[in-house]
C-alpha cells in the first residue's frame, strides 16, 4: 500500500499535539529548504525504509531534484508532481532497470511519501527513457 | 537524441498518463496511471467500530 514514512508520521503527529515545551505544539523540521527529490527504486519501499535504489548510467545516486513549485494543497485537495516539466531518466547503464517504487524525499535524502509505481516492476530497456509525466504521481491524505 | 514531447492525445484520451517508458524513437513502449502516494487514516474508523460492536453486544 502507499503511504506515510514513518518518521514523517512522527513529524505530523509531534507538530499538531502538545508535545512541546509547556504543552505548546512540538516542531518538524526535517525536509529542509531546497528542492525536493524523486528517488527510483529497484523494490518496495515501506514505511519505516526505502527500497533498493536504482543505480547505472543515467540515475545519479539520491534522486532527481523536482524543478518546480506543485500547486499548494486547498481544502484538502491532492499536491500533484511533477508541476510543469516531465522528470526522465534515460538508461545508460548497459542492461534494463527494472523500477518498481518512489520515494518523495528532502534533498538531502531524508523520507516524506512513498509507493510503488502501478504496473510495477516498470522494466526500461537500455537506451529507453523512463518517465514521469506531469501531475503524473498525486499525494493526498484521506 | 531527441527530448521527447508527448502529443496531447496521448494525455487526453483515456486514463491519465503517470509515468512511461519511450525508445529512442520517441515511441512509447509502455505506460501506466497516475502514481498515489496516500497515507490512510483507519485507525479512528476501527474503534468506531469497536465501539459499535460493543453496544450491540450489551443491547
Amino acid at each position: 500500500m502507499a503511504a506515510i514514512d514513518q518518521t514523517l508520521v512522527s513529524g505530523l503527529l509531534n507538530a499538531t499535539t502538545p508535545t512541546g515545551a509547556a504543552g505548546i505544539p512540538g516542531t518538524y523540521t526535517g525536509l529542509g529548504g531546497t528542492a525536493m527529490k524523486v528517488r527510483l527504486n529497484t523494490t518496495l519501499s515501506t514505511p519505516s525504509a526505502a527500497g533498493t535504489e536504482l543505480t547505472g548510467t543515467g540515475y545519479t545516486a539520491g534522486g532527481t531534484a523536482v524543478p518546480a513549485a506543485s500547486t499548494a494543497s486547498s481544502a484538502g485537495s491532492a499536491v500533484t508532481l511533477p508541476a510543469t516539466s516531465a522528470l526522465n531518466w534515460v538508461n545508460g547503464s548497459g542492461g534494463s532497470w527494472s523500477i518498481v517504487s518512489m520515494d518523495l524525499t528532502s534533498s538531502a535524502g531524508t523520507r516524506a511519501w512513498f509507493g510503488p509505481f502501478t504496473g510495477q516492476p516498470v522494466v526500461v530497456a537500455n537506451g529507453n527513457t523512463f518517465q514521469i509525466a506531469v501531475a503524473g504521481v498525486s499525494i493526498s491524505l484521506t | 537524441m531527441k527530448a521527447y514531447d508527448p502529443p496531447m492525445s496521448d494525455i487526453e484520451a483515456g486514463t491519465p498518463i503517470g509515468w512511461q517508458v519511450i525508445d529512442p524513437d520517441g515511441n512509447i513502449v509502455a505506460s501506466g496511471p497516475i502514481t498515489e502516494l496516500q497515507a490512510v487514516a483507519d485507525y479512528g474508523q476501527e474503534l468506531y467500530h469497536v465501539e459499535e460492536e460493543e453496544s450491540d453486544g450489551g443491547n
